[in-house]
């Protein structure tokens, strides 16, 4: 509370003493830049550093017993951080006026929806939705308590009854075969999209429902038929940060190939970073970086902007097939992003590619691939709105609308009970 | 806005109706914790031996040996439910002579709160009136359980016509007979992993809580008799010893500290064979049968020791 009181503080005060006076801009900028990235420096990555370091060294056979901070991470840090650090880089760069009611600005930071796990906002898009007077609209009402409802089915419904499975496979890892495995890491997937995606809804309803707007964070990303647009539609609100506030600042896509493969190494590798210090989510983000790499060469990261098959009912083949292939690549990251270390990783990978990958999974969860099944083709429907429901059975009489509802509230009670916490809450 | 509250209180209404309807149907359910509180509710005064505890005490002691007594034990209750048992009917032990507590290997590490089985705190709650912690929504039956277990109850209880009660008229844990006794070589090593201890968070406080039992006990001039509850031998091997020796330890300390208190090892009791227990770390029929007249033994032992 008191980090996130200060950090709303600096940022205010920095904010208008880059306005009132324009000769000290760089001074109070790079202040907040500093105590803000320090913040998250010491709360966040202190530990991994001084261990690393120890361990480094102990190569030489020297021992260092470094002094770490028994502190539990502040939750929300990573989020409030980045809301407060693009709030100071776009007074400093001038897109925007800095705000002088402090309430409004504190809102922007902590509004309670996005507060610990996103979506990351933006002073241009939240800011003046606060200071804009609102009044109660009953259609963005409704569709925002049918967003909560579609958050809470993937969380509960699809996140916690993968999660069940796959902490049980990751957790004991050498007690089981390489297609069980392979199960595992797909059963992840579906958990951290169903878990991240579902808070995602969670919050965007809530916020409807005070008549304000968040940022989109996710769109079907397991549709993607590339990498480059998986990241176009995973954590949106993180990727574009990323976007604007470090890969346009270092040269963006000017520049020719070679600065080109900097830059996307450098966002990725910073975006594995973000999620956590741990050598895990490092080789998760240089992997995707590696993966995004041929379009950034070839220049066809932007070939499917819109979502596959828009106008049609299925995909064509090619593009199944392109879309199982990204799947498949983004399934072998998230091996990285969920195991407890590299080397973790590493002996699951191995695992999965022996011989056992051919044999019957030792853990047939039927009901729950019924669900998934059920799942996918409700997003598949729905995949040209901004959630998978949100004009399903809208033309549908009152008793059969309310009877789908109530259908969706029954499964959620029916598989509530089995409590995960949120994955992103740790960041 | 209007609109909107209307709309929203006649889609909810039906849900509320139905969760409340629930709510007071699980409720009607006989179950072991309403029992034990019902039982003590009348019967309080009239008990000399109280045995607490978790499950261990629970199949472990049939107080049918022990006159005068009752268990008031249940799984996973750990020391703060205890306490809380004693303390809500303080009033009432004008006979309680003695205390029986076991202090296992995991006792002193962890509370109901951080196990498995936290659910089973509403019916603390709910039945016994006993409020150790305040979660509104987790104390009630229909958010306490998952929806398939509750329906699972109803249909029992109201189509086939079976409680939840499992315990004898003195509390007593039935359903681990040794008709249905569970594999001791796979079940010992499963149990010792579950119980040994991540962290030594919850220690002070469970050594605080069993001090505040004692002097809870000792203030109304009331005997406590601490043990260890026997195991079978694939438990007791895969036991981390520093948990074990930190438990040991903390025990002889207090049970040296308090002159009403005397503790004892049974953990490796030779009397106790295969056949007496259900799991490796629970006894059958045959085993509560043993440890009680064991305890019965103990507590005339005291007796004798108390009148020389």
């Amino acid at each position: 509370m008191f980090l996130l009181i200060f950090s709303t503080l600096l940022d205010f005060f920095t904010g208008l003493k880059m306005e009132q006076k324009p000769n000290q801009r760089k001074f109070w900028f790079w202040l907040s830049i500093c105590i803000n990235l320090g913040f998250l420096g010491v709360f966040k990555y202190y530990n991994f550093f001084a261990e690393s370091f120890a361990e480094a060294i102990s190569n030489f056979g020297l021992k260092v017993n470094p002094w770490t901070l028994k502190v539990i991470l502040p939750v929300g840090i990573s989020f409030y951080t980045f809301h407060g650090l693009s709030y100071v880089i776009d007074i400093y760069k001038q897109r925007i006026k800095a705000e002088r009611n402090f309430i409004d600005y504190s809102l922007f930071v902590s509004f309670f929806p996005l507060l610990v796990a996103g979506p990351i906002e933006r002073a241009t898009h939240l800011l003046p939705q606060i200071k804009r007077a609102r009044n109660f609209d009953y259609t963005k009402a409704v569709d925002g308590l049918r967003q909560i409802l579609w958050g809470l089915f993937k969380k509960i419904v699809i996140a916690d009854q993968c999660a069940t499975i796959a902490n049980t496979l990751f957790n004991h890892s050498d007690a089981y075969s390489g297609s069980t495995l392979l199960l595992g890491a797909i059963l992840f997937a579906f958990q951290i999209y169903g878990d991240f995606s579902g808070y995602s809804d969670i919050a965007l309803g809530t916020a409807r429902l005070f008549g304000i707007e968040l940022l989109r964070n996710f769109a079907y990303p397991y549709f993607s038929r590339d990498i480059a647009e998986f990241w176009r539609r995973w954590h949106i609100s993180l990727s574009t940060w990323f976007r604007d506030y470090l890969y346009i600042p270092l040269g963006g896509s000017k520049g020719g190939t070679w600065s080109k493969i900097r830059n996307t190494f450098i966002i990725f590798l910073v975006s594995g970073f973000w999620h956590g210090a741990n050598w895990t989510f490092i080789v998760w983000g240089l992997l995707n970086a590696l993966y995004i790499m041929p379009s950034i060469i070839f220049n066809t990261n932007r070939s499917n902007l819109d979502i596959v098959a828009a106008e049609r009912t299925w995909p064509s083949f090619k593009e199944l097939l392109a879309i199982l292939l990204t799947f498949a690549l983004t399934v072998f990251a998230w091996i990285f992003f969920r195991a407890n270390s590299v080397q973790h990783a590493f002996l699951i990978i191995s695992s999965i590619g022996s011989a056992s990958l051919f044999s019957i999974p030792q853990v047939l969860p039927i009901k729950l691939f019924l669900l998934l099944t059920l799942f996918i083709l409700l997003e598949w429907n729905g995949r040209n709105e901004p959630y998978a429901i949100q004009k399903f059975g809208l033309k549908w009489i009152k008793p059969f609308r309310w009877g789908l509802y109530y259908a969706l509230l029954l499964t959620i009670f029916y598989f509530a009970g089995e409590e995960q916490q949120f994955i992103y809450f740790q960041f | 806005m209007k609109k909107f509250v209307q709309y929203l209180l006649l889609f909810l209404t039906p849900i509320l109706v139905l969760g409340l309807t629930l709510e007071l149907l699980i409720r009607r359910i006989p179950n072991d914790y309403e029992f034990k509180k019902d039982y003590l509710d009348h019967h309080a005064n009239e008990i000399s031996t109280l045995f607490l505890g978790s499950s261990h005490v629970y199949y472990g002691i049939d107080p049918k040996y022990v006159k005068a007594s009752f268990n008031a034990s249940y799984i996973s209750q750990s020391f703060d439910y205890d306490l809380a048992i004693l303390k809500k009917y303080q009033n009432n032990w004008s006979k309680l002579k003695y205390i029986v507590l076991p202090v296992d290997y995991f006792s002193l590490y962890g509370l109901l709160e951080d196990s498995p089985e936290a659910w089973r705190s509403k019916n603390y709650s709910i039945y016994y009136h006993i409020e150790t912690h305040h979660k509104i929504i987790s104390d009630t039956e229909v958010f306490g359980n998952k929806l398939d277990v509750n329906l699972t109850r109803l249909y029992a209880y109201y189509v086939k016509g079976q409680a939840d009660t499992s315990c004898s008229r003195l509390g007593w844990g039935q359903r681990y007979t040794a008709r249905t006794h569970k594999n001791l070589d796979k079940t010992g090593p499963v149990a010792a992993a579950r119980h040994t201890a991540k962290t030594n968070k919850r220690f002070e406080q469970n050594i605080r809580l069993l001090n505040e039992i004692i002097d809870f006990a000792e203030l109304r001039k009331i005997k406590v008799l601490l043990f260890t509850s026997p195991a079978y031998k694939s438990y007791i091997t895969h036991l981390r010893q520093s948990q074990l020796k930190g438990t040991l330890s903390a025990i002889r300390q207090i049970g040296n500290a308090h002159r009403l208190t005397k503790y004892y090892n049974l953990l490796n009791d030779s009397s106790f064979k295969a056949n007496d227990f259900y799991d490796a770390d629970h006894l059958n029929e045959y085993g509560a049968k043993k440890l009680s007249l064991k305890i019965t033994a103990l507590l005339l032992k005291e007796k004798q020791h108390m009148q020389d």
